[in-house]
């Protein structure tokens, strides 16, 4: 029969709380509603026009992972973000290049780019860009690393989950003297790339690009879940930590149940 | 019509339907589902594993154009064709990724390839970290003095001179680092699931038909 698992209902309960919160933002979010900046999101444009007055490419990486486990989040998102980088490149006329790492997301990317040209007016779109370098890690770096010194593109950006190729893309990024933007969800990267990178999208930030780009009212609206989300989890931290300090674990036992 | 939903609903209607599926699967407990949802897993890893073909199809067309092209340094390209084409080979003698041909382009070649490439990395933290350090204001200087206390913290040197410099950088990854990484990671974990309910409720789909 339909039962709940055990030691789940707690987080069930707080996804339908957080999914019900997040529709009714999604309804009643309106126009000119009020976002904090994000600047690598509105570096984009800068980064490929900087790209277009130097006569150099743009190079994109959606990171290392690809659609099909827990770290499909952060690819999509790099995707979604491919996509308003493209459709820069095509409306300025810069020459894109996307570098994969996992197989996966070569359709994905061969679509986003193809429908991003396309929305500009442009059939031909720069299929021969797309490369698939290497299925491991520091293969794909090596190669990264190549095709950056080769190309020497003028901005970079390097959006998804990664690991330890990031700082040696971002430091090879500064020695050709691209400009760079990198967002990833992996926390441990973030120190690299705040301290190698022109911009840097951080965390969820990366999540939120098809919502800050598009101003779409919706996806707007969800994003104020977040921040109510976010709230909540302080409050929780906090009462938990006060209510541990004096031996009480009604928290704790709840959000085990 | 017809084409405009194959490319852009179709998928749509299917990964909300999919992933609607695998969360109620995730909680709750049904021999069925759990069956069905492991079905769909492993149909996802096929295809993955599939795609694969797709990048090597993606590489030899590139590097061949290159060689017919006489592109700048394409004898690379040919070096890299060969190299993957021994390396397939080699792969598809039995017994299949166990023969001494393919293990021995493995350990001798692919495993000392790796980390050679990895150690690179020690270069590159030197030249960011000196970048990164130099003090220009509040900020920064408090972030180099916090990085002077951990590599003190793991230098034998730190402890031996000054013992409580051993406390105090367990104070900072313990208390301050382990803090903020433990916020951000919450933050991601809301932002994934509000894009996972974007995607479930067909709102986000810029990652299906190109710029929003």
């Amino acid at each position: 029969m339909f039962s709940l698992k055990a030691g789940v209902t707690s987080t069930f309960i707080i996804l339908i709380v957080f999914v019900i919160g997040m529709y009714i933002y999604m309804k009643i979010s309106k126009k000119g509603m009020y976002f904090r900046r994000i600047p690598g999101l509105d570096a984009l444009e800068e980064c490929v026009g900087r790209a277009v007055e130097m006569g150099r490419p743009v190079q994109y990486s959606p990171g290392q992972k690809g659609v099909t486990d827990t770290n499909a989040p952060p690819t999509l998102a790099a995707i979604t973000m491919l996509s308003y980088v493209a459709q820069i490149c095509a409306r300025k006329g810069a020459n894109i290049g996307v570098s994969i790492m996992d197989a996966q997301v070569m359709p994905l990317v061969d679509q986003s780019l193809k429908e991003a040209y396309l929305a500009e007016g442009i059939d031909q779109y720069p299929k021969d860009g797309i490369q698939w370098l290497a299925p491991t890690q520091f293969s794909f770096a090596a190669a990264m690393l190549a095709r950056l010194r080769r190309e020497k593109p003028a901005a970079i950006f390097y959006i998804g989950h990664c690991e330890a190729e990031t700082l040696m893309i971002a430091e090879t990024g500064i020695e050709i003297g691209a400009m760079q933007v990198m967002g990833t969800e992996a926390v441990a990267q973030l120190p690299f790339m705040t301290a190698a990178a022109d911009y840097t999208i951080y965390g969820d930030e990366i999540y939120a690009a098809d919502a800050y780009l598009s101003r779409n009212v919706k996806t707007m609206g969800s994003l104020r879940t977040i921040d109510l989300g976010k709230l909540f989890a302080m409050l929780v931290i906090i009462i938990g930590s006060i209510l541990s300090t004096f031996g009480i674990s009604i928290l704790t036992q709840i959000l085990k149940w | 019509m017809k084409m405009s939903f194959l490319r852009r609903e179709g998928p749509l209607i299917f990964t909300s339907v999919v992933a609607f599926f695998l969360i109620i699967e995730y909680y709750i407990a049904n021999s069925q589902l759990t069956l069905i949802a492991t079905f769909l897993n492993r149909s996802a890893m096929i295809v993955g594993a599939f795609l694969l073909g797709f990048g090597i199809i993606n590489m030899t067309l590139i590097h061949t154009k290159n060689i017919i092209q006489r592109k700048p340094k394409w004898p690379f390209s040919l070096y890299l064709l060969i190299l993957l084409f021994v390396t397939l080979v080699a792969g598809l003698i039995p017994p299949l990724g166990s023969n001494y041909y393919y293990l021995w382009l493995f350990n001798n070649i692919y495993t000392p390839l790796d980390p050679a490439i990895f150690s690179l990395i020690a270069f590159f933290i030197i030249s960011t970290a000196f970048r990164a350090l130099k003090i220009r204001n509040l900020e920064v200087s408090l972030m180099l003095l916090f990085t002077v206390v951990v590599i003190l913290r793991n230098a034998p040197i730190g402890p031996a001179t000054f013992p409580p410099i051993g406390w105090l950088g367990d104070w900072v990854i313990i208390s301050i680092n382990t803090g903020v990484q433990r916020a951000l990671n919450l933050v991601v974990a809301l932002g994934a699931i509000a894009y996972g309910v974007r995607i479930l409720l067909g709102v986000e789909r810029g990652y299906l038909k190109g710029a929003g």
